[in-house]
């Protein structure tokens, strides 16, 4: 415990040099706008300042590096409130109830308890791993191809509680969000799938685009449809700030999302997404007032903010403790610490005191930081809801444009953009809607991939999935899932048919 | 509203998007045969999309079976806007034309020519609020993306200069 | 002056003085030419990495631009084209001017691929120029934890005792790494199973998970881990011991094949017909931008091996692994498409 108070101090007064403060606020302050912005993410940002980074010490570098991968986060909730842009994939969740209440005229109690919301679980995910980060990272490394396929598929079943309407047409956009998956280079022959010939499906469907695309212009033809005469009058804003009602129904949704979160956060491969999506299903299962997710229900915001960020939190463990990065943006940060010397592993802690518990320290700071910065924030971003909306057009318009081929500046992206766009307008048109598309678009190739993978070890046998203790379960909770989804239809069912045959 | 509108209504909504997915399914499906589709326990590349798009088709095949089954309720109040032809050509074909022209006009006319689609892609818009929006969006494109992150993109493309 | 007046009234060029306009003119080029070397760098360069950021090649080029520039004058930009297994940028390096403005920083992969893709876009051979050799890579075999195995020949007896059973994962289809593996199988006879991953992390992981049995990789990627123990590697595929992991045994000499000798590399290209002088300078400076100790250090630390070797080596380089890569490659059917 000693030890544990002396690191902590160790932390805090490397954290706290007039330097480190510096950086950290530069990174979060960059993340945040990042974020915000649609199309460029916080992945091209700190690739693009890596070169900054020689220069500085590696305590500096990381703690810059990680404010930007946080701050993201925080950004990227904001666009996806105010006008259901998410600025990253990550918060495509948050736009679904979130942009509703903004709709209520609620935007800004939406966007306080998604600061809040973050700010605890940055918090609690500090706390986790400065106590618990080895044993998270053994647990993390436990999780092998099978393992990681039973997860995906219990994330897939709840894609259909991602859906306010029909879930048959829940389950059909997952699956074709699956298929739009798939195009693309296969990965283990090197071949072109499905690219029906054309070149500029040959790296596949970028995921940000592809959220823009289904979120944010069909929602934008969604909003010409109507004539300006009829157009809504966006309720007045009703207070800036949640309200205690607000607050308490926010509490536990906050607190669920930032344990599940930063568990899935540990995952390789799963990320802040998976997390986000998984609170949503979580308390949208758990809610008495299920009907109301969909069109405003705050622990939608809520739960998955909370859950991505402590999810982003969560996601350096792995990388600093055991030297193995979760996701591409983790893979770079490995590479400028690889670059100034220092290597991450299970001896990088105690040989690297300082920059470990600085970092960490570092990162309850920044998560400070971008609280303080985005709570009067709140009331700015509130005013540009009042901007008239054919102004409001031609911004997201020329901002989404430029940052999606800003991303791999591939022209391919935007047209990809356009033609996903029409596809998700014309669908929203017939009452299916986004969400589950993006997430079967994560994870089915992901399915596919662990499930080849898997069966390629265990030699063509199936039972790997069941003989692992780890997947096994997730597969019987998949299959609890699945019971626990049909049978209040079937019960409804025959109630039907009972009174039917009654009369 | 008459009983039956409602019912035409949430017909065609799932019938339509029924034959979405139906036909959607059957192309992927189609071409799967271009590809190794393998065995269950040696998968090629084809066989994973081949599943779950006939799983896809049979959703659709339900999606298009509860169209014609009794009115669905549906929200009443969702009456169906027509479609803005002319803000949804303008706000799809805008990323379309700013990828055709960003090399030859460059960053700034390539910007600013989206811009005034966007713009225009409402009805309401006039000329006065177009130029402002124009010229205030492409000059925060331009700060954004080419100074602030120092994006290696001309200003000027290769038909201008 | 008529239209025809002028072919009437002055005489046609003789023979000599044709051959002495054509000896000026050339002349005029080729000063021209140095000159243009003389001037060169004018403006920024852009050294085009076809990997997406955070990787190996990423990071290298970026440790050999930031020393490059203080050498060259001008800021070397790096630009991220990742797609198509590499061969996107790498082909858009082919068909850009060969005015030296344009580089590329490629691995052995630029030698496999071709052989691999067969619409790649480009040849390894006549589409570049090779610039500079700037780091080596031994491949090495590494093994999880806890296999029972000590020493590559224990390995070799394993995978007997045990065919179709080992796992061998690889960080790429067809690249370097996939090739030396698969050419030490080839030559044993083994028989293992092999998992390919879509890059090096995802691979890395699994095997310091112990979901996979064994890896061949660039020692790049495993160094760290090798350090830490949660991997062991059991030989490298140079002719000699790597500086870097001196305790570690070639395949030569702890096994019967006397002659295994393949090393990664890490080299910078510029598109083919760009004039001679401007590749001597860029080799100038971009060797010694390897050389500087800083950079070596970067490098090292990455678990390269700093080279700072000229066009040429890196070219007998391509041109001496091309026809063992394509033996492999056809005996064991990987082309794709």
């Amino acid at each position: 415990m000693e030890d544990l108070l002396s690191n902590v101090a160790l932390g805090l007064t490397t954290a706290m040099s007039l330097t480190n403060l510096f950086y950290c606020f530069v990174g979060v302050l960059v993340g945040t706008a990042v974020g915000i912005l649609p199309g460029l993410g916080p992945l091209a940002t700190i690739a693009l300042l890596l070169p900054l980074t020689f220069g500085m010490s590696p305590t500096s570098a990381l703690i810059m590096l990680s404010g930007i991968f946080y701050g993201s986060q925080y950004g990227g909730s904001t666009t996806a409130i105010l006008i259901k842009l998410p600025g990253e994939a990550a918060a495509a969740v948050t736009a679904i109830d979130g942009h509703q209440m903004a709709k209520k005229g609620r935007a800004g109690a939406a966007l306080a308890t998604a600061a809040i919301g973050s700010f605890f679980a940055g918090t609690v995910a500090t706390v986790l791993i400065v106590l618990v980060a080895p044993p998270l990272a053994s647990f993390a490394l436990s999780f092998g191809p099978p393992e990681y396929f039973s997860l995906v598929v219990l994330g897939l079943i709840f894609s259909v509680t991602l859906a306010h309407g029909s879930p048959t047409k829940a389950l059909a956009m997952t699956f074709l969000g699956i298929l739009i998956g798939t195009m693309g280079r296969d990965i283990y022959t090197g071949e072109f799938r499905y690219t029906f010939g054309l070149t500029l499906l040959e790296d596949g469907v970028e995921l940000t685009g592809l959220a823009i695309a289904v979120f944010g212009l069909a929602e934008i033809l969604r909003n010409l449809e109507t004539p300006v005469e009829q157009r809504p009058v966006v309720a007045k804003v009703k207070g800036l700030f949640p309200t205690r009602q607000d607050l308490r129904r926010a509490g536990l949704p906050v607190v669920r999302g930032t344990f599940l979160g930063s568990l899935l956060g540990v995952l390789p491969g799963a990320g802040a997404i998976i997390a986000s999506f998984a609170s949503y299903s979580l308390e949208k299962r758990l809610s008495s007032r299920k009907e109301e997710f969909g069109h405003g229900a705050i622990e939608g915001v809520a739960g998955p903010e909370s859950a991505n960020n402590a999810a982003a939190q969560t996601s350096f463990i792995p990388m600093l403790t055991l030297g193995v990065p979760g996701n591409a943006i983790m893979a770079v940060m490995l590479g400028a610490l690889l670059i100034q010397g220092i290597t991450p592993g299970p001896t990088f802690i105690s040989a690297n005191p300082e920059l470990f518990w600085g970092v960490i320290a570092s990162m309850w700071l920044g998560n400070l930081m971008l609280l303080v910065l985005n709570l009067p924030l709140v009331g700015i971003w509130v005013k540009i809801l009042t901007i008239p909306y054919r102004h409001l057009v031609p911004i997201i318009l020329g901002v989404c444009t430029v940052g999606t081929y800003s991303i791999g500046l591939h022209a391919a992206d935007l047209y990809i953009m356009a033609g996903m766009g029409l596809i998700g307008y014309v669908l929203l048109r017939w009452g299916c809607e986004p969400a589950p598309l993006i997430l079967g678009f994560v994870l089915g190739p992901l399915m596919e991939e662990y499930l080849r993978r898997s069966l390629i070890i265990s030699r063509g046998d199936p039972m790997i999935f069941f003989q692992r203790p780890i997947s096994a379960t997730l597969l019987l909770l998949a299959l609890i899932a699945i019971v626990a989804m049909v049978s209040p239809r079937l019960r409804r069912k025959r109630a039907e048919i009972i009174v039917e045959g009654e009369s | 509203m008459p009983k039956s509108d409602t019912k035409t209504a949430a017909n065609r909504k799932d019938l339509f998007s029924g034959l979405v997915f139906v036909g959607i399914a059957a192309l992927f499906a189609g071409h799967s045969m271009v590809h190794t589709i393998g065995t269950p326990l040696r998968m090629g590349p084809g066989f994973f999309p081949l599943i779950v798009s006939l799983l896809m088709g049979m959703m659709g095949l339900i999606v298009i079976l509860q169209a014609f089954r009794s009115a669905r309720a549906e929200d009443p109040e969702e009456d169906q806007h027509p479609i803005p032809w002319r803000g949804a050509l303008l706000t799809l074909g805008g990323p379309i034309v700013f990828a055709l022209t960003i090399t030859g006009l460059g960053l700034v006319p390539a910007t600013a020519l989206i811009v005034i689609m966007g713009a225009f892609a409402s009805r309401d818009m006039t000329w006065r609020g177009a130029v402002l929006s124009t010229v205030l969006v492409t000059l925060g494109c331009l700060a954004i993306f080419a100074w602030g992150l120092g994006l290696p993109l001309r200003l000027f493309g290769t038909w201008i200069l | 002056m008529t239209k025809t007046g002028r072919s009437m009234s002055r005489p046609m060029l003789t023979r000599r003085q044709t051959a002495g306009a054509m000896i000026a003119a050339a002349l005029a080029l080729s000063f021209a030419g140095a000159a243009l070397a003389q001037s060169f760098p004018e403006r920024p360069i852009r050294l085009v990495v076809p990997f997406a950021p955070g990787g190996t090649n990423d990071s290298v080029a970026r440790i050999v631009a930031e020393s490059a520039q203080a050498t060259l004058g001008v800021p070397v930009v790096i630009e991220n084209q990742p797609g198509g297994a590499s061969n996107k940028g790498t082909a858009y390096v082919a068909d850009s001017d060969p005015d030296g403005y344009t580089l590329l920083i490629q691995s052995d992969t630029l030698t496999t691929n071709p052989i691999v893709y067969p619409n790649a876009g480009y040849d390894a051979l006549t589409s570049f120029e090779p610039v500079a050799m700037v780091a080596r890579v031994p491949v090495v075999l590494a093994v999880r934890k806890d296999l029972e195995v000590q020493t590559i020949q224990d390995f070799v007896e394993l995978v007997r005792a045990r065919p179709g059973e080992i796992t061998v994962g690889t960080p790429s289809v067809g690249g370097g790494n996939h090739l030396t593996g698969l050419l030490f199988r080839d030559k044993m006879g083994l028989d293992w199973v092999d998992v390919p991953y879509p890059g090096a992390g995802p691979a890395v992981t699994d095997l310091v998970g112990g979901h996979v049995d064994a890896m061949w990789s660039m020692a790049a990627s495993l160094m760290a881990h090798q350090e830490s123990g949660a991997i062991r590697v059991l030989a490298v595929s140079t002719a000699e011991r790597s500086p870097l992991l001196p305790e570690v045994p070639t395949v030569a000499e702890s096994t019967e094949l006397k002659d295994f000798a393949v090393e990664n590399w890490q080299g910078i290209f510029a598109p083919a017909g760009t004039p001679p002088e401007i590749i001597e300078k860029l080799s100038e400076a971009i060797t010694a931008a390897a050389k500087d100790p800083v950079a070596q250090e970067r490098l090292q630390g990455l678990g390269m091996q700093p080279a700072g070797d000229g066009p040429d080596i890196l070219r007998t380089e391509i041109e001496g692994s091309l026809p063992r890569w394509k033996a492999v490659v056809e005996a064991n059917n990987i082309t794709v498409q």
